[in-house]
């Protein structure tokens, strides 16, 4: 197995770029608080096969989708900011905890790297 | 991955809010001005926010997302056509015949609620800002 190219790393860079992307879209609709029409988006995941050298892997890929079921006010803007601050905190700790897991992985590798032959 | 994208679009709100701001104190410092630029009271301005849409390009695997823009601007700022208000003063430079001055349709309660409308979405963005900065520290005390 190459050292590098493993799946768990592939799975960690894009696990933090699904949340990187869930913080953007909740910044996105906080900054439209009082945009009247606006429409609150959100992320939502998708299960894919995806196609790779060792064969086909699902994998859950993030989708942008406007959240057209809640109640609007009457502008027409239905953005609850407690509601996006809440998977603003969300996306944070999870991708806190996906950092740490990949340093984790880092480091597990360069024990390798250090300690064999020795 | 857009490091800088999310900055900017919590960076856009802050400087519509402001702007917003801005617009309400002129509202609130005119309320009694009764001569302006373009000849007649003043009349009360709002500002029109418009979604800047966000673009993302989605492609299966790596970099599956980046936001082209996002956020939020300000498409134009109105003035408000509500009736002015008519105010009995004789003595006044600007009254008319029957001794009515006609005084700017700015309502100061109206105005102070905005204006904690305006903070209170500024204070929500300066919070998604830090959440932001925290995230993208995270990411570079990757492999410490």
């Amino acid at each position: 197995m190459p050292l590098f190219d493993d799946r768990a790393l592939g799975a960690l860079e894009r696990g933090m770029d699904a949340m990187w992307l869930k913080q953007q879209v909740s910044s996105h609709n906080i900054a439209n608080v009082e945009t009247p029409g606006f429409k609150a988006k959100k992320v939502e995941f998708r299960d894919v096969l995806r196609e790779t050298e060792q064969g086909a892997e699902r994998i859950a890929k993030p989708v942008v989708e406007e959240d057209a079921a809640t109640q609007a006010r009457p502008d027409g803007n239905n953005v609850q900011v407690e509601k996006e601050e809440l998977e603003l905190w969300k996306a944070y700790s999870q991708y806190s905890a996906l950092t740490m897991r990949m340093s984790g992985k880092l480091s597990t590798l360069r024990y390798v790297i250090n300690n064999t032959g020795k | 991955m857009g490091y800088l994208d999310s900055l900017n679009i919590t960076g856009s709100a802050l400087t519509a809010e402001r702007f917003r701001t801005d617009i309400i104190m002129q509202n609130l410092a005119n309320q009694n001005t009764t001569r302006t630029a373009d000849g007649g009271p003043y009349r009360r301005k709002q500002v029109v926010f418009r979604e800047n849409s966000l673009n993302f390009k989605n492609e299966l695997g790596k970099a599956m997302t980046r936001a082209k823009d996002g956020g939020v601007y300000v498409e134009e700022v109105v003035e408000s056509q509500n009736p002015l208000v008519p105010v009995y003063d004789p003595d006044h430079p600007d009254a008319d015949e029957d001794g009515y001055v006609m005084m700017p349709n700015v309502n100061s309660a109206e105005e102070m609620v905005d204006l904690m409308a305006a903070s209170r979405a500024y204070e929500a963005n300066v919070t998604a800002l830090n959440i932001a900065k925290s995230m993208a520290l995270k990411a570079l005390e990757i492999g410490k």
